[in-house]
């Protein structure tokens, strides 16, 4: 046979011996060893080792783009049947409750508590939102979660998404659960006490959009080891009081509230406040952000400022609360208005702050210090 | 005077390498532990055993200073041996240098890992892989036949069924 023009190169890639392009397969993300399959016949199935040996599976949106819910669902089915008995510390599923597949996602649970996962991320948030009313546009319920999920004792990360939280009568105390994260979850002021209660060593917790919230006391016996709370966007609450001894951060963004005690926080290093403005301003929020006045890092929203400077005592010329660790204050503000400027001025005036080192003021999406 | 050990290649050359770079390959420090110090490689040729000897000179020389901060953590996690398999490297300086060691052709870079697979270089292995393997990420299938001059032996409906077991990988990133 003669010299060709071009001369086929050898593939050396596929003669490498087994070993060496198996750790080559476990070296890329799931979604590129799979296109491996596709190679040549000495190629076919390989990936289903790296399949076999992944400890962290996320059906997330490399998963979810352009597969139909019946797709995505017999996709899922069958990775964790091929995925055998093989452990599994890690485990993401972004779905949305259809009806007819909700017997699917049950299995997914059980699946995950059998195995004893360690972080479960059910993320059920696909899905058109009303904007007004802020409700789903499906028309699906939430999501039951089996009474596995409450057995599951190795948890250390749960994030909940679009959930019915009822807990089964016979609850196991969640005793390794560090971060809870609820989000669009049915959550109600008494459940959130009894959370605390049932999780000892819970250090991070946040709650967004979650409805039924309405007096919400994050207080605890014995001490509480939260470190991080935030609650996002809990339009029903009124009532705030924090008690955490050990908390080192806390986020609030939601309505105004009438009843606000920030007193047991003592450890507290940063604080985001980002007030919906309602109709009235009656609440001020002068005594609460006095309570904070050992934070490192504040950051307040213009609907919050308005609040505090709304205070009755900064009539006095002499009110002053001293935040002796305040460095960075962060203001953001929808646009720069003169009312909002005096709003920092007067904030400084009364909060006086020796050792402030950086000031943002954040307009819309821009940023300037 | 540092101790010196002699590396045949497979055409006959001869190259003289201090004690602690030999010892980057555990099977040079097993074999010269037999007290044998002339070692022949007859599966490595002079070309790529100049590139795998360059790579432990370099990786002897950080691994033999602990004191120099970015690779003290490294020193401490490693045994009394001279052989250091902490992973990943720390020292972003020798990451550097390795980042530039490994831009080569594939046929090179496969040249290099099975010759470091026989002489059980563990981190040399380690970052050849790495490189093939960025090299893989992100493409479709055409793609890294391409690259890698792999024969499709599918018939188009194989690949198309093949296609469909996991039609979600092979969506556009």
């Amino acid at each position: 046979m003669g010299q060709r023009r071009r001369e086929r190169a050898e593939d050396r890639i596929s003669n490498l011996p087994d070993h060496l392009l198996q750790s080559i397969l476990h070296l890329l993300p799931l979604k590129s060893a799979v296109r491996t399959d596709l190679l040549s016949k000495r190629w076919r199935g390989l990936w289903l080792n790296v399949l076999l040996s992944a400890t962290d599976l996320d059906f997330g949106p490399d998963f979810a783009a352009a597969e139909s819910p019946d797709q995505f669902s017999a996709t899922v089915d069958r990775y964790l049947r091929l995925h055998g008995n093989s452990p599994l510390r890690r485990l993401r599923i972004l779905f949305s409750p259809f009806d007819h597949l909700l017997p699917a996602i049950d299995t997914w649970v059980a699946v995950a508590a059998t195995k004893r996962v360690e972080e479960f991320d059910l993320d059920l948030s696909q899905g058109i939102i009303d904007g007004v009313e802020g409700d789903y546009m499906d028309g699906r319920g939430q999501y039951l979660l089996p009474a596995a999920l409450f057995r599951c004792e190795s948890l250390t990360h749960l994030s909940l998404s679009r959930c019915d939280f009822s807990r089964p009568a016979h609850f196991a105390v969640f005793r390794r659960l560090n971060e809870l994260n609820l989000c669009r979850v049915n959550v109600t002021d008494e459940a959130l006490q009894e959370l605390l209660v049932d999780c000892p060593v819970l250090e991070r917790l946040s709650l967004m959009n979650c409805r039924l919230l309405g007096a919400v006391r994050v207080v605890g016996e014995p001490e509480l080891q939260l470190r991080a709370l935030a609650l996002v966007d809990c339009p029903g609450i009124d009532e705030l009081e924090i008690n955490a001894p050990k908390l080192q951060s806390f986020v609030y963004s939601g309505g105004v509230c009438s009843q606000i005690d920030f007193g047991g926080m003592p450890e507290l290093v940063d604080a985001k406040l980002s007030l919906v403005a309602g109709d009235s301003m009656e609440a001020d929020y002068g005594d609460a952000i006095a309570q904070l006045s050992q934070v490192r890092n504040l950051s307040l929203c213009s609907g919050t400022l308005a609040c505090i400077v709304a205070n009755e005592e900064f009539e006095a010329e002499d009110f002053e609360v001293m935040f002796p660790n305040l460095h960075e204050l962060q203001v953001t503000m929808k646009h720069i208005s003169k009312e909002y400027l005096a709003c920092v001025y007067d904030f400084f005036r009364h909060y006086p702050s020796p050792f402030l080192e950086k000031l943002f003021i954040q307009v819309a999406s821009q940023r300037c210090s | 005077m540092a101790k010196m050990i002699k590396l045949v290649s497979g055409d006959g050359a001869e190259f003289e390498v201090e004690e602690e770079v030999a010892f980057q390959s555990k099977i040079i420090k097993d074999i010269v532990a037999d007290a044998d110090d002339v070692i022949p490689l007859p599966t490595v040729s002079s070309k790529v055993l100049i590139q795998v000897i360059e790579y432990c000179r370099k990786h002897a020389a950080v691994n033999s200073f602990p004191l120099s901060p970015s690779s003290s953590a490294a020193a401490a996690a490693s045994s009394s041996s001279s052989i250091s398999y902490s992973k990943p490297v720390s020292d972003p300086a020798l990451r550097a240098w390795d980042n530039e060691f490994v831009k080569l052709n594939n046929s090179s870079l496969f040249d290099i890992v099975i010759a470091a697979n026989y002489l059980d270089i563990e981190e040399l292995v380690d970052l050849v892989l790495e490189t093939v393997a960025d090299r893989i990420k992100g493409k479709q299938a055409q793609e890294i036949r391409r690259q890698f001059n792999i024969e499709n032996d599918f018939t188009p409906e194989e690949e198309e069924a093949l296609r469909r077991e996991n039609s979600w990988a092979f969506q556009n990133n």
